[in-house]
């Protein structure tokens, strides 16, 4: 099977990274709302080594609403569809 | 739902806000948001279990107000069918 | 040290005994991605962690996850309280029965009962977190694949809670190795183990 889906796999990688955060963002080490030092995404990113994006601080679910479905942040809510109705 | 059963689902939700923040701090430990809603929080925490140990009973060993009977070990046990 | 809450994090309230649904769900209890290892690795690990926030963390999930091996042993209960003979033998759940009755005992759903090579406890804060990471996505598809099996809405909620707990759980540790990276030379992150050699942090 001939795989050539992708001319230019780097540059396929480096455009992902620039557009999930910005790319000046990311050159300035910029962190939102002032109140963590960690920026969404280092500036440096070195190889064989796996990066995980810092939660920056936004909405939140009310308590009732948090409990139920398992997380205060709706970011991270990210629910199961295979097994059907979830209820 | 009786009076029982809402206060001390009320205190589940706190504690499970309570939680999330705190794994949140851990790794955010200078975040001001987050901080101040922890804080706010613990007060509504403190005030639902206060009322809810002096109704109902303890949820931790140490909260036995009761100078004739050790309540503690009362049934039913968290895994139960209520 | 540890104090026990005498209630679940998250409520348990099965109407329907269900011996088959038993025989799965009992791997998150004392199956290699279950909710007793996940505990033991995190408790486990924290000790050679150099970095507070980390120690923290641990300490913190570690104790999450004592909760969450109560609420499945809660789950257990409930489904097999009160279960007839004929449930029993019918279902396959009798290699169980004839060991521990319907009491409480951390195996794993094809019956070998839980073990230390469940997890690892490496001694490097990269490694561990590495392995942390995977194993809250390992319990994550374990839940899943429950969620395929269950059809009881009474069942599925708490699985859906425990579930979403691993996500929540993942992006943590993901943000503690970003903490352990900010700490590290990033020209080589591995040239020396920070929880072991002295001077090994940022140049």
């Amino acid at each position: 099977m001939k795989l050539d889906l992708f001319d230019d796999m780097e540059g396929l990688i480096l455009h992902e990274r620039e557009n999930s955060m910005g790319a000046m963002e990311m050159k300035l080490n910029i962190s939102n709302n002032g109140n963590d030092s960690v920026s969404r995404f280092p500036a440096k990113t070195p190889l064989a080594m796996a990066y995980v994006p810092f939660q920056q601080w936004g909405e939140t679910y009310g308590d009732d609403e948090a409990l139920s479905k398992g997380t205060l942040f709706p970011e991270l809510d990210l629910p199961f569809s295979g097994g059907g109705d979830s209820r | 739902m009786n009076e029982q059963k809402m206060l001390l689902s009320k205190i589940k939700k706190y504690d499970f806000t309570l939680k999330e923040l705190n794994l949140y701090l851990d790794t955010h430990p200078n975040c001001r948001r987050g901080l101040a809603m922890f804080q706010k929080y613990r007060k509504l925490r403190e005030n639902a279990v206060d009322e809810y140990t002096r109704k109902f009973g303890p949820l931790t060993p140490d909260q036995v107000n009761n100078s004739e009977r050790w309540t503690w070990t009362d049934d039913p046990w968290p895994w139960e069918r209520r | 040290m540890w104090q026990y809450e005498k209630k679940l994090q998250y409520p348990v309230k099965i109407k329907t005994p269900n011996a088959k649904l038993a025989k799965v769900i009992i791997s998150q209890l004392g199956g290699p991605d279950g909710e007793l290892a996940a505990s033991l690795r995190y408790l486990n690990q924290r000790y050679a962690m150099p970095y507070g926030e980390v120690k923290g963390l641990l300490t913190d999930i570690g104790t999450e996850e004592l909760a969450h091996f109560e609420m499945i042993s809660a789950i257990l209960y409930q489904l097999t309280k009160d279960l007839s003979m004929e449930e029993i033998k019918k279902s396959g759940f009798d290699t169980y029965f004839v060991d521990h009755t319907t009491g409480i005992y951390p195996v794993a759903a094809s019956g070998t009962p839980f073990t230390a090579t469940y997890f690892q406890s490496k001694g490097d804060i990269i490694t561990d977190l590495s392995e942390d990471m995977a194993a809250e996505q390992k319990a994550r598809t374990t839940y899943d694949n429950i969620l395929r099996l269950a059809d009881d809405p009474d069942v599925r909620d708490p699985i859906r809670f425990l579930r979403e707990r691993e996500i929540v759980h993942y992006q943590r540790f993901g943000e503690a190795l970003r903490i352990a990276q900010d700490k590290l030379n990033s020209k080589n992150f591995y040239a020396c183990n920070p929880s072991f050699d002295k001077n090994c942090g940022k140049v």
